[in-house]
């Protein structure tokens, strides 16, 4: 039998429950309900179908409770007034004194967390500056998409940044889509007057009127149409014009050269060029300098060359378009054809292949690394900080805090820590970049181009650290019940310790990848520096020769070899380590159509002695057989097995330059000298052939007794200044000029190095915290295992076998990604040191040794604790 | 009826409706729908809050009474303030009404 009354009164219990209905409201509705009621009874039906149908109009209580709520509620963000706030203001103050509570519980836990977040960030910082510097290179021209480098490629595939003199001006005189041409030849060095005030300049660069309408290089004065216009013209940046004018106008005023002996105008100047370009320069005068046959020819291979393409014109259709040009104009058996690619890639990718962006995607990665080591750290450090205060959730929880409250409460606290160290690195990374710009070798500005992006991914990163930081408090501690985390001590997280375990295996392995690339580095500058050229580059001084000197090298290499402490004295075209010269030659047999190129250089008597190097076969130069006068030349043992004579001396080659009189081309091979280095050791060893030249060559080189070097050099100057008084005085020791070479190498160790002490600092404040933990954690079980006659050094053993474990598994990851990524980078070399294990072993070790020092350290602690005092704690 | 109107029509309905002397939410329901032959159909649920949010915002006030049929109910009647806010809505419905007229006559008329 239906009840009403009973029925009414289980409905109201259902509103009432609802918490956003009061009881006034209830009451109401219960008129309604009595009211429809009656009158459905009065239509005639039953009692329980009129009150059901009674019931399901008015809408279940939910819905009666939301419409009811959206109607009173007093609050903005349209929370229910039943549900508990999501931020109470009145704890804001609580929540800090907590966070400051837990930070000073842990004082050196807490700042080596912070200070090792900030330092990952720092590093990413200042490296990820000088990357975007790198990157930034040869960007700011206004044309820069239109702009292309004019490369040579070989039929093998090589490429170099080089290309016949003659191609621009043909590219534009025969295809419509070249815009504009620019030809560049960096000048040796002239010494430059304008009436009392002389210098020596090395940044002259020779182009083409076309240079300064492509490029954007702004103007002060003149303008980039006219500036180039006539052959007898010079542009100056602004500070290269100050030496000379001071504040007068150098518009239209004369500069003397000495080399090539002209009086050339200067037609504008323009602002110093940054720092970010590839082409730098302080003067810029004609190409013509060169002499204008010599740049209207086919076969000369000099300098790099820019086309600017019309807009919307795709280098590869013009390169498959152009393929075949050298064969058109020199000879159908040339196998080289030109190569356009963008000027904006000619910085980082030199001769067309992968150079400095290498470096800067090594760098970016390790970049990368380093910050998420330090994020690794700083989560694995906070979530085991937090363990410790699974009391407070507890008590928390049981005074009425949800769960979304201690989440945002938690995650709040490790997003302040993380974006504080991420405050520390941004104030740090001004003071540290000059510093860290000297290492690289680069003046950086911090953010270079805007600090938008940096600062993004910087506050990306402290972001998403913070957040996993926090996440295991907010989500894991806040999900036990208040009982269980009061009653104990601390509930550890189940899932977290293997988490836990892997981020450090990734830390160490990381770590021990880096130590690897800094040993094998290192190890391969050494054995760089240490290499045998071939030649003897120590106590060699270089001088640059001049046209004062010219007239009398024979007399000036007398003068010179008299004094005290000089050994020796030759001269050169070409410094030895830095040829870029090739000239080509026939043989009889020689199984190609085209004569070959080999490396040339013109030199003096004395050159193979001062050298040291040595003749294998038949003679060197000597002025007895008038080597300088006569067809005689000396090859190296390269060129002599790509002629394929047992025995080359006697035998005669041809040389294949069109700017060579016809009947001196036949030269005799007088002797044989031992292979060796004419480039950079990456280049390798190439044939080549020697020549004597007596009138002019531009370096002076010295051989100088190491014990007598000062005499030497007051002797060089005393003698160099009477010949030729213009000029200054500068030499350069080769062994120097070698390893400057190497400076990209020498300094991507110097980082290297910096860069794996760095991950194990990291490495190790992140296991010294985690150690402390767990020592911590274990305390009343190291008291029981001493009770019961466990020795100190059994259970440091106990307790760091967990971490050894650990270091094993990274070892493992590494060896292979360590051997992996050094044997890439070595491949660059063409000489390089094996990759002996002992590199591996070592990278190892050092981990180890931090490992056992971080951990040992503290365990011994927990280790040596009385008993006594662990056990009474509970 | 869309439920924007019949949201947009509500408050002015009840103002109208408790013009003639207070009323409680059953019979404010059943005039409406009783005004509109069926065709205005309010959800149960809705006029409460309603009537709640125009009480609070002081257009009307309330008071429980014990009926004639002995049971207490919640009375609504108009205030000052209530009064003002019909005749505002007042002119408004009929503006919008006046314009629709005008233009359905305009409609009709060629034919």
């Amino acid at each position: 039998m239906f009840e009403l009354e009973e029925a009414i009164s289980k409905w109201r219990k259902q509103l009432e429950a609802d918490p956003a209905l009061e009881p006034g409201y209830v009451a109401e509705l219960e008129a309604h309900l009595r009211d429809k009621f009656d009158d459905l009874i009065t239509q005639g039906r039953s009692p329980e179908q009129a009150f059901n149908e009674a019931v399901r109009a008015l809408g279940d209580a939910g819905l009666i409770g939301s419409q009811f709520f959206k109607a009173t509620t007093p609050r903005r963000s349209g929370r229910p007034s039943s549900q508990a706030p999501r931020f109470v203001p009145a704890l804001a103050w609580n929540y800090v004194r907590t966070a400051t509570r837990a930070f000073r519980r842990n004082r050196a836990f807490s700042v080596i967390n912070v200070a090792g977040l900030a330092l990952g960030m720092l590093t990413f910082l200042l490296i990820m500056t000088w990357v975007r510097h790198e990157l930034s290179y040869d960007r700011f021209h206004e044309k820069g998409d239109r702009l292309f480098m004019v490369l040579t490629e070989d039929n093998k595939g090589a490429s170099w940044s080089t290309t016949s003199y003659a191609l621009p001006p043909a590219l534009k005189d025969g295809y419509p889509e070249v815009r504009d041409f620019a030809r560049v030849w960096p000048w040796h060095g002239s010494l430059v007057k304008y009436g009392d005030v002389r210098f020596e300049e090395d940044d002259i660069m020779l182009t083409d009127p076309g240079f300064f309408r492509m490029f954007s290089f702004p103007f002060v004065k003149g303008s980039p149409e006219t500036a180039l216009a006539d052959k007898n013209s010079i542009v100056l940046t602004e500070s290269t014009a100050r030496r000379y004018f001071g504040d007068e106008d150098p518009m239209g005023k004369a500069l003397t050269f000495d080399d090539p002996g002209q009086d050339l105008t200067v037609t504008g100047i323009v602002r110093d060029v940054p720092a970010n370009s590839s082409l730098q320069f302080d003067m810029v005068g004609r190409v013509e300098w060169l002499g204008e046959e010599r740049i209207a020819r086919w076969t000369e291979w000099v300098g790099p060359a820019y086309v600017q393409l019309l807009p919307g014109v795709a280098a590869e259709t013009f390169n498959t378009k152009i393929g075949g040009i050298f064969q058109e104009r020199i000879g159908p058996n040339w196998p080289p054809r030109p190569l356009l690619q963008p000027f904006s890639k000619s910085y980082l990718y030199r001769d067309g292949r992968p150079g400095v962006i290498v470096q800067v995607v090594i760098f970016s990665a390790v970049a990368v690394l380093v910050l998420l080591l330090a994020c690794v750290n700083f989560m694995n450090l906070s979530v085991v900080q937090s363990i410790q205060r699974g009391r407070e959730v507890g008590m928390r929880k049981a005074v009425g805090a949800t769960r979304g409250q201690i989440a945002r409460q938690f995650l709040g606290e490790a997003l302040l820590l993380s974006f504080l160290a991420m405050a520390l690195a941004l104030a740090a990374a001004p003071a540290l970049l000059p510093a860290f710009g000297r290492l690289a070798g680069k003046s950086l500005t911090l953010f270079g181009a805007g600090p938008a992006g940096l600062i993004g991914l910087l506050a990306l990163a402290a972001a998403a650290t913070g957040l996993l930081a926090g996440s295991y408090p907010a989500f894991l501690l806040s999900s036990f019940r208040p009982v269980e985390t009061l009653r104990n001590r601390a509930a550890a997280p189940p899932g977290g310790a293997r988490l836990r375990k892997a981020l450090i295996v990734f830390q160490f392995a990381v770590s021990v990848v880096i130590l690897v690339g800094a040993i094998v580095v290192s190890r391969q500058l050494r054995f760089i520096k240490a290499f045998d050229l071939g030649f003897d580059r120590d106590q060699v001084v270089s001088l640059d020769n001049n046209l004062q000197i010219y007239p009398r090298m024979d007399t000036f290499k007398q003068e010179l070899g008299g004094r005290p402490g000089i050994l020796g004295v030759t001269y050169a075209a070409q410094r030895l380590l830095y040829v870029g010269q090739t000239i080509g030659v026939d043989w009889e047999g020689n199984p190609e159509p085209i004569p070959a190129r080999i490396g040339y250089t013109m030199a003096d008597y004395d050159f193979f002695e001062v050298f040291s190097m040595e003749i294998v076969r038949g003679r060197a130069f000597s002025p007895a057989f008038n080597d300088a006068k006569t067809d005689t030349c000396i090859v190296n043992e390269a060129a002599a097995k790509m002629f394929g004579w047992e025995d080359p001396v006697g035998r005669t080659i041809v040389w294949s330059q069109d700017s060579i009189d016809p009947a001196q081309r036949n030269v005799r091979i007088v002797g044989v000298v031992k292979n060796f280095y004419d480039r950079s050791l990456r280049s390798g060893i190439r044939p080549f052939m020697f020549r004597v030249w007596r009138p002019y060559n531009s370096y002076i080189f010295v051989k100088v007794d190491k014990n007598r070097l000062p005499q030497a050099l007051l002797g060089m100057k005393e003698a160099f200044e009477k010949f030729a008084p213009d000029h200054t005085f500068r030499y350069e020791f080769l062994d120097a000029y070698f390893e400057q070479q190497y400076d990209v190498e020498t300094r991507q160790g110097r980082l290297f190095n910096a860069f794996g002490a760095l991950s194990l600092l990291i490495a190790a404040l992140g296991l010294l915290g985690l150690a402390a933990y767990t020592a911590e954690r274990r305390t009343k079980e190291i008291g029981i295992r001493k009770v019961m006659g466990a020795s100190v050094s059994g259970l440091v053993t106990q307790l760091t076998k967990e971490y050894l474990a650990l270091t094993g598994a990274a070892v493992l990851i590494a060896w292979p990604a360590g051997y992996y990524v050094m044997s890439r980078w070595l491949a660059g070399f063409a000489q390089r040191t094996p990759l002996s294990a002992s590199y591996f072993l070592a990278a190892a070790a050092a981990m180890l040794v931090v490992v056992l020092v971080a951990v040992g350290t503290r365990t011994l602690r927990a280790a040596r604790a009385n008993p006594v005092d662990s056990l009474r704690y509970e | 009826m869309s439920k924007t109107l019949i949201a947009a029509s509500a408050r002015p309905m009840v103002l109208s409706l408790l013009l003639k002397g207070e009323s409680y939410g059953y019979r404010i329901l059943q005039e409406v729908t009783a005004l509109s032959g069926g065709t205005i159909d309010w959800s149960e649920a809705l006029l409460y809050p309603v009537l709640h949010r125009m009480e609070k915002e002081g257009v009307i006030r309330s008071q429980w009474k014990m009926s004639e049929e002995n049971r207490m109910r919640k009375y609504y009647a108009l205030t000052e303030s209530g009064r003002r806010e019909l005749d505002v809505e007042k002119e408004r419905w009929l503006n919008i009404h006046g314009a629709f007229l005008t233009l359905w006559a305009a409609v009709e008329e060629p034919e």
